[in-house]
């Protein structure tokens, strides 16, 4: 067949300019120190495929590489492929593997090359019906992976699409680590001990949960200049700023948003946009009877003030969304409105969908004669003070609809297993958060309703089905904003979820690391290059 | 004493983070006016006007027209912007393979094209689009528009035959090319289009109240073309001289509000109510009535800062369109670098029509920058907005200039313009644009179009431009 070249003159220049340079990097800034980072939790697990939270996104990066990497700008940038070439009819890609790039020098791992069998295994372990993974969709596009070589492997799609590249950004993982090096599941070692290409590998899981990462010093790109990187989990958000600002912490992934004046106002720090495309939701079960009606769900968002809980929770630091993008996010659709705080209108529509009686509580009964219930399923494991709120809050503006709504706090990765294995929850609240692609599909679409699968509400509607599967296969991109904007029509009436807002997001970093750029999704795409000056380590 | 006087003006009207309950009366209006709720100022006012006690009548007044000035300054802002971005997102659009047969790319593109001063190509593509199969009334539009441009070529005889048309679009771009306002006779006109050219035109013939009639509940949202021959694609297309005529309405809405105070005021608001007015006259190009009451200005009690944007709005009128000597320029910079509103005048004029500047245009930047920085309160975001602003069109790094402007956000109310000027805000998101930050962007016009009207075409360009750009994997993760 055929191939075009299509590697261009970008990728040539960053493969030349990052060649032979493995132990130490020509930009004159100084090796050493230490950055601390407070995340608010910890990832149950450290690898790129079965975890699915923000937090193990940003730890990932810091310790794979993909095939294909980002740009500040946000362009695909050779990573571990130093080229490729594109078939004509753009499905099949051949990628060349860089042929300095080290596992991270582990027992059983050290001094091994990344080879095509790394990759084509990485697909096939993501793919596998046993590995339970929430990319398994991503992937389903890839018709077949094959090694042509040790260095060299070719990706066939099933039909060409829009991001091809973009979407074969995966982490790669070296397959040989794995218990079973077909699948990977949660109770693999290799999960809680991942060995990565990245520039930095995991040194040590303390008994407070930080997870230690030292500078790889045969990184392909060059040593990263800062020593070491620690991720230190914290449970209560509040907290998380107090260790900014008395130094157990050096940066704080998302700051709490009612805390970004105190912290712009201490000259120590850096305060950076991050994740603008993200919101809160409150995620409806289909599986209960009442909330599979529809009236039923609109109701709930008719009876939630949420400008209300906006302002008095987050003092106004955000913004109403109508539907399932954010509103920074070219899919959004200016066109819908949020739904109006209307308490009168969510009584008619429960009147509609036959709550008719009231008991002597004041609850609406149900056709069994027991009150219109629902559990509010909430991620917190102590006080956030915040989150506690609007969990009250919302209870609160049920009851005077008619709706008792009972709160259950959980620990987030107790959270996690009732939620996307257990389905054991009437009503979620959490955040989404996507990259440029504004992909919802594996919110909605009902191919996604398994176990660690996004689509916990279990949420169905072949309407739906089929405009998801159209957006993500035409090339046409006008006509992909198209669907997507008529998506967020139908979900904004349809409420699977909530809507609840965006909030105005920052990382927060001590003045002392410098060099700092941000990926706006991934976050730590670019920390290789962070560095503290000498006086500051 | 001046300075004692003008503060307390100045200080009354400048934009501050206090958010509380309105108060009656012009305390409340003035409140709102800090906020940048500027209709809702005028509104409060308005609608107590009989309770307001007379003493406080002149600065109630001038407040209603300054609220005008910074609308139709703040809408000056986002055209230039919604320009920058409407071509480009047509160059999007006609980059791709699949909107090959769509007629209406190349028209919005010649339409654009003449926004940001690219005429020779904008004349070639119009003359093309009069010929290509669109609907009649859109040739015209293309027939029309390229007259504009063959007129801005310096081609004007070329350009006469197709700019005697009678359409209020043709009289609108008669009032645009020649200063002529030449209100139409006969029906009212319905389509909004019409109706926001026509009030253009009725405003700069002294007919506000007509004006505001015609006006009436106009959508400055809608596109002027959709077009979804495939049911599945939505095209959108706005034509950028929506949103000159609406910029002009402001400047004429602060004309009028200004002109009685500037005429028959006394005091200090007199003065400053005779220097808006004059900027406003000589934004609409009424350049010989811009004169007198830009003299009338400099000879009261304005603070050096208005002093000095006064004397040099004076010069430029003074030049009268031909370029302006150098033994002219010196003393006019030396006598007017030290205000900073004065220095970023100097930047609009550099790209205005009124004269070349060039031996000044190197100064300009680093001299803001040592103002800004003197500065020893932080600076009003508005200087901060347009400064911003001007660096940008001086195509600045936009990275650097994005951290210079960030300096100056309230962050924890990023977008919010109760605490950030809406000047500011524009300056950020297009500094985020042009920085390929497109989500951060979109996010603050987001926040604006919740106060301000008009801003549909640029953030549907804009997604439009960001959704053909992306080329992110497609990842949802979930946090706590």
């Amino acid at each position: 067949m055929k191939c075009a070249m299509v590697a261009g003159v970008v990728a040539g220049v960053l493969a030349l300019s990052a060649s032979g340079i493995a132990g130490g990097r020509d930009d004159g800034f100084p090796d050493g120190g230490k950055l601390v980072y407070g995340e608010y939790g910890r990832p149950a697990t450290l690898d790129p495929i079965t975890t699915n939270d923000m937090v193990g996104l940003r730890l990932t990066e810091l310790l794979f590489n993909g095939l294909v990497s980002f740009s500040p700008k946000n362009e695909v940038v050779p990573d571990l492929a130093e080229k490729w070439s594109v078939s004509p009819d753009n499905r099949v890609y051949t990628f060349t593997l860089r042929s300095d790039v080290k596992w991270h020098s582990k027992a059983g791992a050290g001094d091994r090359t990344v080879t095509a069998d790394d990759v084509v295994g990485t697909l096939d372990v993501i793919r596998q019906p046993k590995t339970l993974t929430p990319l398994k969709a991503a992937y389903e596009l890839v018709a077949e992976a094959r090694k042509l070589d040790g260095q060299t492997l070719e990706i066939t799609l099933k039909r060409p699409i829009v991001n091809a590249l973009g979407r074969l950004s995966f982490k790669v993982v070296p397959t040989f680590a794995l218990k079973n090096p077909d699948f990977l599941s949660r109770d693999d070692p290799f999960v809680q001990n991942p060995v990565g290409s990245g520039p930095f590998q995991l040194s040590q899981l303390t008994d407070e949960g930080d997870v230690v990462m030292e500078a790889n010093p045969s990184y392909y790109k060059g040593r990263p200049h800062l020593d070491r990187v620690i991720l230190k989990p914290f449970a209560d958000k509040n907290v998380l700023t107090q260790a900014l600002l008395f130094n157990s912490a050096d940066m704080v992934v998302e700051v709490n948003s009612r805390d970004i004046a105190q912290i712009q106002g201490d000259k120590r720090f850096n305060l950076y946009p991050y994740n603008a495309l993200s919101y809160a939701f409150l995620g409806h079960n289909y599986r209960n009877p009442h909330l599979a009606k529809k009236e039923v769900r609109q109701a709930i968002t008719f009876a939630t003030n949420r400008q209300e809980m906006l302002d008095s929770f987050y003092s106004g630091r955000g913004a109403l969304i109508s539907g399932p993008f954010a509103p920074g996010s070219w899919a959004y659709n200016l066109d819908v409105k949020p739904i109006p705080f209307n308490p009168a209108r969510a009584k008619e529509l429960l009147t509609q969908a036959g709550y008719t009686k009231t008991g002597s509580d004041g609850y609406l009964l149900t056709d069994e004669g027991k009150p219109l219930q629902f559990t509010l399923k909430i991620p917190i494991e102590k006080e956030n003070e915040t989150v506690k709120r609007v969990a009250l809050a919302f209870q609160n503006y049920l009851k005077q609809v008619g709706i008792k709504i009972n709160l259950e706090f959980r620990e987030w990765q107790a959270w996690k297993q009732d939620v996307f294995v257990d389905h054991d929850f009437d009503i979620v609240i959490a955040n989404w958060a996507f990259d440029d692609s504004a992909d919802i599909s594996t919110l909605f679409h009902s191919g996604e309703t398994g176990a660690w699968r996004n689509n916990f509400v279990g949420y169905s509607n072949p309407e739906i089905d089929g405009m998801i599967v159209e957006a993500k296969t035409t090339l046409d991109r006008e006509k992909q904003r198209t669907i997507n904007q008529r998506l967020h029509a139908l979900l904004s009436d349809e409420q699977p979820y909530t809507f609840l807002w965006t909030l105005t997001n920052y990382a927060a970093i001590h003045k002392k690391v410098r060099h700092v750029e941000l990926h706006p999704f991934k976050l730590f795409t670019f920390a290789d290059t962070w560095y503290i000056a000498k006086k500051d380590q | 004493m001046k300075k004692r006087h003008l503060g307390f003006v100045l200080l009354a009207l400048s934009p501050g983070a206090a958010q509380a309950a309105v108060k009656p009366g012009l305390e409340g209006a003035q409140e709102l006016f800090r906020q940048s709720h500027w209709e809702e100022a005028r509104g409060h006012l308005r609608s107590q006007w009989g309770a307001i006690p007379e003493k406080d009548r002149p600065a109630a007044t001038f407040l209603i027209g300054r609220s005008y000035v910074r609308e139709a300054e703040f809408y000056r802002a986002l055209r230039r912007f919604g320009s920058e971005v409407g071509l480009a997102y047509l160059e999007e659009l006609e980059a791709a393979k699949a909107n090959r047969s769509v007629v209406w790319i190349p028209l919005f593109k010649g339409l654009y094209q003449i926004e940001v001063d690219r005429n020779v190509e904008a004349e070639r593509l119009l003359l093309a689009a009069a010929q290509s199969p669109l609907p009649p009334e859109w040739k015209a539009t293309a027939r029309l528009r390229r007259a504009l441009a063959l007129q801005r070529l310096g081609r004007a005889s070329e350009a006469a035959a197709a700019l005697q048309d009678q359409s209020p679009e043709g009289r609108f771009c008669r009032l645009l090319s020649s200063g002529m306002a030449e209100p139409q006779s006969g029906p009212p006109r319905e389509g909004r289009k019409d109706k926001l050219l026509l009030g253009a035109i009725l405003y700069r013939a002294g007919r506000a109240t007509e004006a505001e009639a015609l006006l009436s509940g106009v959508n400055l949202d809608l596109p002027d073309v959709e077009e979804n021959a495939d049911p599945k694609k939505v095209l959108r297309f706005h034509d950028p001289l929506l949103g000159i005529a609406w910029e002009r309405i402001c400047w004429e809405r602060a004309v009028v509000g200004l002109k009685p105070l500037a005429v028959g005021g006394a005091g200090i608001e007199k003065g400053l109510a005779a220097y808006y007015l004059g900027l406003s006259l000589f934004n609409l190009g009424a350049l010989g009535e811009a004169a007198t009451f830009l003299k009338e200005a400099s000879g009261s009690s304005l603070s050096p800062e208005l002093d000095a944007a006064a004397r040099l709005l004076l010069a430029a009128l003074a030049w009268n369109g031909r370029s302006p000597t150098a033994p002219e320029l010196a003393p006019l910079w030396e006598n007017t670098r030290a205000e900073p509103e004065a220095v970023l005048l100097w930047a609009e004029l550099k790209h205005g029509d009124v004269s070349k500047v060039e031996p000044f245009v190197s100064k300009l930047e680093p001299r803001l920058r040592d103002l800004l920085a003197a500065s020893p309160e932080r600076p009003p975001g508005s200087l901060v907005g347009k400064w911003g602003l001007a660096r940008l069109r001086q195509g600045d790094d936009p990275a650097a200039l994005l951290a210079a402007l960030s300096e100056h956000r309230d962050k924890s109310n990023k977008n919010k313009l109760e605490w950030n000027d809406p000047l500011l805000l524009v300056a950020l998101a297009a500094t985020s644009y042009r920085d390929h930050e497109y989500p951060q962007s979109l996010e603050t016009l987001f926040e604006l179009a919740k106060t301000f009207p008009g801003l549909r075409p640029l953030q549907w360009n804009l997604q439009g431009i960001y959704a053909a750009r992306q080329r992110a994997g497609g990842e949802a993760r979930i946090s706590q």
